[in-house]
């Protein structure tokens, strides 16, 4: 009886084991993308980000922020305010991500005390000239491209889907085509490379130093390199504090304006 | 505004009050925070005194000659700036202080560019002290912007900061539920700074007086301003009680005396700042109450209705290029016309301006060139300003840039600057 009891134990687990694979094998690329875009990230996070940029030459300019971030995908609210160098310190950055229509932005400049929006168009501009552009700061949302899973690779010892989305419209976005590869474990992107509207690669992100922070997967680390120019951004998450409390009224005019 | 410590030492008291504030902070930084901040604060942890600070060179000059003035330094301003700042989850407290000297001149002076202290509330932040506020959505053009100004340093090439003043008051601002209302006192009503120098054209009332008089007044200016977003558009309306910031000049023949004063003002404005499929799109309008109601003393301006309307489109990348399109309607306009004396200058019932913006930001933020172009379709005045800022390295950077002023008529809004056309020159290393 009790080992009965043990093997049917055991036939669930196995059973629950393959269920799982079996539902991994038949993922599309889009349930991979919308998996990697839903994993969980807390219902809110506090990170005090450090952003290196390097010239080719290997010049280097630092700028720290704090970050706040509320929900996740289309429903995602960012409040950035610098925190260094000098000439940038207290410059604020707001984002209201929208399902089916152009994001809210926002930029404070505390040296004339002025909230000003910032254009949608914008979003493929440099965000504060790293390689990062604003839409990598808020996000892209999943369906405003089309999927197609073209096999799996290990990154780093770790089994990852290799997705590639090329965007719907080709103007919504800067490149016309990416490759993700996505672990099979926690869906965390690990590596994106981008190639511009000739179809030349265009820059290429590396996820690092991942590990769960309050239980949820984190890269401490993200670089982007720029394959064109030789020039490359390395963010460091300094603090990382998830599920904070932060509400909607965190993310506001009046929060903005205050500053850090 | 230059001496403004030396001239009044309420000001005095301020800085001192704020400057022992922070210091007595440095030893209670070393305790640990309180444990009764609210984890759901976002600003969870007090930060020690800051001292920031830049040193700044600020040069202009006008490189050729132009009618009656010769080729020479407008500014050599030498500007060194000392920040002290303190933030916590309640409160913060803030002081700029400006140290001059301007070789051209030969003038030293100490400025207060901002101090105040804020406390902060769950919906309620209230901000006490000399301040920088800005209202509207103009681009270098201001409708509901009513607040100081110091026209004379962006003439020759301030940063663009500087064009702000500070006002001395008291700000509450009250959030919730996506609304905000921000309510202002202002006990002291501050004029704009205009250019006096001698190195500058500008129009001058009135030539033939001997004495010329700037009458205080003095008058206790209040605002308020209630936004939200609306569909996406952040809106605002506007209700202002103080003094009209454009002067008055009265001239007195049996004295041979210009006096020039600041009348009351009214204004209620709107303004909306938004995205649409076209780019960015920006309104603002603002009716001002002025003391002439009636329309019939030529020497104060009649009540008018302001409106703009500006669109920005992304190029491509950081590249941008914006269009504003202002016009002012001036109210009771055959009663000016009646009441104009024989000889003087008229101008027309509406005044349309354009502007054109175009800015780009290269070589990852390290290279920012902008033209700005201003055009009164009416006066035929008009207005260029291009520059182009590039940094060194953090926080250190330089800007080169010119302005040129042209209109036939010498009494017009930038016709009265033609003989200012100057390139200037600054070099700021951040502290």
């Amino acid at each position: 009886m009790q080992l009965t009891r043990k093997m049917s134990w055991i036939v669930m687990a196995v059973s629950t084991l393959l269920t799982g694979a079996v539902v991994h094998a038949e993922l599309s690329a889009t349930d991979i993308m919308t998996r990697a875009e839903q994993r969980d990230i807390g219902k809110d996070e506090q990170s005090q980000i450090t952003m290196t940029l390097v010239t080719k030459g290997g010049e280097k300019r630092v700028r720290k922020m704090k970050m706040l971030r509320l929900g996740k995908a289309s429903s995602k609210k960012v409040l950035i305010h610098f925190l260094e160098p000098t000439d940038v310190r207290g410059v604020g950055f707001m984002v209201w991500r929208h399902k089916d229509k152009d994001d809210d932005r926002w930029l404070y400049l505390p040296s004339l005390k002025m909230v000003r929006r910032i254009a949608a168009a914008d979003k493929r501009a440099s965000f504060v000239g790293s390689d990062f552009v604003y839409e990598d700061i808020a996000g892209r949302d999943v369906d405003e491209d089309t999927h197609s899973l073209t096999g799996t690779e290990e990154v780093d010892a770790a089994d990852c889907y290799v997705v590639k989305s090329v965007p719907k419209s080709a103007k919504s976005a800067e490149f016309s085509s990416k490759t993700s590869w996505v672990r099979k474990d926690s869906f965390v992107v690990v590596k994106e490379t981008y190639l511009d509207k000739q179809g030349k690669k265009l820059k290429e992100l590396t996820a690092d130093d991942l590990g769960k922070v309050e239980g949820i997967w984190t890269a401490r680390k993200q670089t982007v390199r720029n394959v064109q120019t030789g020039h490359y951004t390395v963010v460091t998450w300094d603090k990382v504090n998830y599920n904070t409390g932060l509400s909607d009224d965190d993310f506001t005019e009046r929060q903005l304006r205050r500053g850090v | 505004m230059m001496t403004f410590l030396r001239d009044n030492p309420l000001h005095f008291g301020l800085v001192g009050v704020l400057l022992l504030a922070t210091s007595g902070l440095l030893s209670a930084q070393q305790q640990e925070p309180s444990d009764g901040v609210e984890a759901s604060s976002p600003r969870e942890e007090s930060s020690p005194v800051e001292i920031h600070g830049f040193l700044q060179t600020n040069n202009s000059i006008r490189p050729f000659r132009s009618g009656d003035f010769a080729s020479q330094l407008l500014k050599a301003e030498q500007r060194g700036q000392l920040e002290l700042s303190h933030k916590s989850p309640q409160w913060d407290a803030n002081v700029k202080l400006d140290f001059l000297y301007d070789a051209v001149e030969a003038e030293a002076s100490t400025q207060l560019r901002e101090g105040y202290i804020s406390c902060y509330g769950k919906n309620l932040d209230l901000r006490v002290g000399k301040q920088i506020i800005t209202w509207g959505v103009g681009d270098l053009v201001f409708l509901t912007d009513v607040f100081p100004k110091d026209w004379a340093g962006f003439i020759t090439g301030a940063p663009i900061e500087y064009l702000k003043e500070g006002s001395t008051g008291l700000r509450a601002n009250y959030e919730k539920k996506g609304v905000g209302l921000e309510a202002i006192v202002i006990p002291e009503f501050e004029p704009d700074t205009f250019p006096t120098s001698d190195r500058l054209s500008f129009f001058t009332p009135y030539p033939q007086a001997a004495d010329r008089i700037l009458d205080p007044s003095e008058r206790s200016e209040y605002g308020l301003r209630l936004s939200k977003t609306l569909s996406g558009f952040s809106s605002s309306l506007y209700l202002f009680s103080g003094r009209d910031p454009f002067p008055i000049v009265h001239f007195d023949p049996a004295t041979s005396t210009a006096t020039t004063r600041f009348g009351p003002l009214g204004m209620v404005g709107l303004s909306t700042q938004g995205n649409t499929k076209k780019g960015l799109l920006s309104a603002e309008a603002a009716y001002y109450r002025t003391e002439d109601t009636a329309g019939t003393d030529p020497e104060i301006n009649n009540p008018s209705l302001k409106t703009l309307i500006g669109l920005e489109r992304t190029l491509k990348g950081n590249e941008t290029l914006g269009f504003q399109f202002t016009q002012d309607w001036m109210l009771r306009y055959g009663d000016y016309r009646r009441a104009l004396p024989a000889g003087f200058p008229s101008r027309d019932s509406v005044l349309n301006t354009l502007t054109v913006r175009w800015r780009n930001s290269l070589r990852n933020d390290t290279v920012k060139p902008t033209l700005f172009g201003l055009y009164n379709l009416n006066d035929r005045d008009w207005f260029v300003k291009a520059e182009a800022q590039m940094e060194i390295r953090s926080g250190v950077w330089y800007l080169v840039g010119a302005h040129l002023f042209g209109g036939g008529k010498p009494y017009t809004m930038f016709g009265q600057f033609d003989h200012n056309d100057n390139v200037y020159f600054t070099v700021r290393a951040a502290f």
